[in-house]
């Protein structure tokens, strides 16, 4: 049969990608939250590192190294938001997070 | 390749290093002053925006086509200075300004982390002034992420209120969702065209890189499902920062819950940084006719919804925080109004209006901030009797929510000219200046309200709100600008004008079709 | 599908080999040893002291956090590394210019001013109370 054509790649992309996408919508656990967030931009770095396979220049996987670093700095400031929710709210889901609303 | 263009930004990170550094061996009943050294940097960033080197021309003319000015350009192409993104910086150093002045009272209150609460804002201004400079998709998301996490923790700054962790966590949750479908988009675009880049650079006369721009232009980059994809991925990701629909939903929870001084920083610093990129990314795809035609529906669709849902959503409210956090949704519509018309009066209107909305919602804020500090509230019952109270901080709160409310003459009025009648250019975008029409009368409704309660009723509170120097000074400045901006907008306006004209928008005739 | 046989056959065989090591162990091993000593987790080592899910100081979260950042950071040395000594590369990068080692100076000490501030913090001394 064919090569793993960088189609294949996109497809496995995009099913990591929705299946973050999936958790972000229906967890309340906002440390589970935040590891589907971190499988998005996983999905994305596979996306991007096929891409520049496909057109045999080094900008994706360039982008996956600011990728990387960018996700490292969200997910350090999220943890300590949650700790700090904890101290708080006794709670990490999101119903501690229901005060603001109107 | 030309580091005397990256100077404003390199003051900026130096100064909030410095800032971060100082604030170490400062002993701490001496970290008062910290705010006098966090006001000096962009104060200092402002002045070296207008040094000579700085101003180079954005495009020159190579056999007939106008192309970028590599000299305009540094790190490699990265990096552009053009005409929109010293407007921006210019305007981003007056709004951290006008914030940094604001804070001192509220950071009085925290026993701990002055320090860092300065360099952060800091830091989000260099971010800013990135995105104002972005010349490639890397930039674009990298300083996209400067602005957001330093947000991310500005906004739940007061760890001992559960308030401001919420807000906090809610606009983390949807600000790293929103980057992660951007990025998505943008890895769909690089899929599509092999290139992150925005333009070419030119090096002694060869061209040594071919960008979006050039293969939109050359027509090598065709038209494609996937294309349009990843741009609109993109505008959505950018549109969470500009507070549209449908990544709007955390604007109002955040605009509570934030300390009031970041709530406003967040409210122009933020916003301005994702309209500059929509602007940026729409310029480029603006090559393609096919595209326009395809993202000009979808755009304005996202400026008709932000418009309802923001005036409407703002009418029965009665936190003042919250109300301005709707009416920032409506006002973004606005601004989406002028993009999505995108010829060369849209884009100078949303210049202009970005321009007025950084002073006239800072005013609203700082009289809010000087209103809680007095009532120890943010319901708009608490501002009855204002008037009598305080009569020029009323008076101040007045002309701002009018300007916002497109009232002559404030600057306000202008901009929304300019931007309702961008419109009217096309015949397909019609009903999107009638739709902006009505939501003017909505949106007049609700800052009504507000000002009936300023002057009609009998005050509840009869605390008086002491004005320290340094608000006086914001209030001064802002109410300078709005009036001066409402009598002579032709100042502000030719500038934007000759932005607009430089941006290259591809002409679109009156009719609406493409060439 | 040729491609995926060398994928089958590498998940054969660790299937293979897996369930060969525990028949073995089980036909050959000595049964009917068994006491409290030989369930325990370590069965030559230090004895249990508490359970697995108890709570443990929120300062080893702290230290995980900065040892992704620091970690992180030091990603963009690699390629710099390999650009840098690749001249050529350089040269088509940043024509012009020899400003390769500055920005990566530049870099570098932008980190360490955020190491200086985690150090005069006392995020990393352990006996203090926070």
């Amino acid at each position: 049969m064919a090569d793993i054509t960088t189609s294949h790649y996109i497809v496995l992309s995009a099913l990591i990608f929705a299946v973050g996408l999936f958790g972000v919508v229906t967890r309340k656990n906002t440390v589970i939250i935040l590891m589907s967030l971190e499988l998005m931009l996983n999905g994305t770095n596979l996306a991007f590192v096929a891409f520049s396979r496909h057109w045999g220049n080094l900008q994706g996987q360039v982008f996956t190294f600011f990728v990387i670093a960018v996700a490292a700095a969200e997910a350090a400031v999220a943890l300590a938001i949650i700790i700090a929710l904890n101290r708080v709210r006794k709670g990490v889901t999101l119903d501690e997070a229901t005060e603001l609303k109107g | 390749m030309n580091l005397t263009l990256l100077l404003p930004e390199i003051i900026v990170i130096v100064g909030g290093l410095a800032v971060m550094l100082r604030d170490l061996w400062l002993p701490a009943d001496r970290k008062d002053g910290l705010w006098a050294w966090a006001l000096a940097v962009p104060l200092i960033a402002l002045a070296a925006t207008f040094l000579p080197q700085l101003d180079v021309a954005a495009r020159i003319s190579v056999d007939g086509a106008m192309i970028v000015n590599p000299e305009a350009t540094a790190l490699s192409g990265s990096f552009y200075l053009d005409g929109m993104s010293m407007l921006l910086k210019r305007a981003f150093c007056v709004a951290a300004a006008l914030v940094i002045l604001m804070s001192r009272e509220y950071l009085s209150e925290l026993n701990r982390g002055q320090g860092e609460f300065w360099s952060l804002a800091l830091f989000a201004l260099s971010g800013m002034f990135f995105c104002a400079s972005a010349n490639d998709f890397m930039s674009l998301f990298v300083a996209l992420e400067v602005v957001t996490v330093s947000f991310f923790v500005l906004v739940a700054f007061k760890r001992s209120s559960g308030t401001s962790i919420e807000a906090g966590l809610k606009l983390l949750v949807m600000g790293s969702l929103s980057a992660a479908l951007m990025l998505y988009g943008i890895a769909f675009v690089y899929g599509a065209s092999g290139t992150v880049f925005f333009d070419q650079v030119v090096v002694n006369g060869e061209v040594t890189r071919t960008g979006l721009r050039d293969l939109l232009a050359t027509g090598q980059l065709v038209y494609s499902t996937e294309l349009l994809i990843g741009v609109m991925l993109i505008f959505l990701g950018l549109g969470f920062k500009t507070s549209a629909v449908p990544l709007h939903v955390w604007v109002p929870d955040v605009y509570q819950g934030a300390p009031t001084p970041v709530t406003a920083y967040l409210s122009v610093g933020s916003k301005l940084a994702g309209f500059v990129l929509m602007l940026r990314v729409l310029e480029v795809f603006s090559r393609s006719g096919p595209m326009v035609d395809s993202l000009t529906p979808f755009l304005a669709l996202v400026a008709a919804v932000t418009l309802f849902y923001g005036n409407l959503g703002a009418l029965p409210q009665s936190n003042i925080k919250r109300l301005l956090g709707y009416s920032s949704i409506g006002q973004c519509g606005y601004i989406l109004l002028g993009i999505a018309s995108a010829w060369t009066v849209g884009i100078s209107g949303t210049l202009f209006y970005m321009t007025a909305y950084v002073v006239t919602n800072l005013a609203a804020f700082a009289v809010v901030i000087l209103v809680s500090r007095a009532t120890n509230s943010h319901e708009i019952d608490d501002y009855s009797g204002l008037g009598r109270k305080n009569p020029l901080l009323a008076a101040a709160l007045t002309v701002a929510l009018l300007s916002l409310a497109g009232v002559p003459p404030f600057i306000g009025f202008f901009g929304k000219f300019m931007l309702i009648g961008s419109t009217f250019g096309s015949d397909e975008l019609r009903w999107l200046g009638l739709v902006g029409m009505v939501n003017v009368v909505i949106a007049l409704y609700y800052y009504l309200c507000v000002i009936k309660r300023i002057y009609m009723r009998e005050e509840r509170h009869p605390a008086k709100s002491v004005v320290p120097l340094r608000l006086k000074v914001v209030l001064a400045i802002s109410m300078a600008a709005l009036v001066i901006g409402g009598i002579a907008p032709q100042f502000l306006a030719d500038k934007t004008a000759e932005i607009a004209e430089e941006l290259q928008f591809a002409p679109r005739p009156r009719g609406g079709e493409h060439r | 599908m040729n491609d995926y046989l060398p994928v089958l056959f590498m998940a054969l065989f660790g299937v293979l080999f897996a369930t060969a090591a525990l028949g073995v162990s089980a036909l050959l091993g000595q049964r009917g040893r068994q006491n409290r000593v030989k369930n325990t987790p370590y069965e030559c080592g230090m004895p249990i002291e508490s359970h697995a899910h108890a709570r443990f100081s929120v300062k080893f979260y702290i230290v995980a956090m900065l040892f992704i950042l620091f970690d992180v950071e030091v990603v963009f040395m690699y390629p710099w590394a390999v650009s840098f000594g690749n001249s050529d590369f350089a040269r088509d990068a940043f024509p012009g210019t020899g400003l390769l080692l500055a920005e990566a100076a530049a870099f570098v000490v932008v980190l360490f001013l955020g190491w200086v501030y985690v150090v005069k913090k006392g995020v990393l001394e352990w006996h203090q109370e926070a």
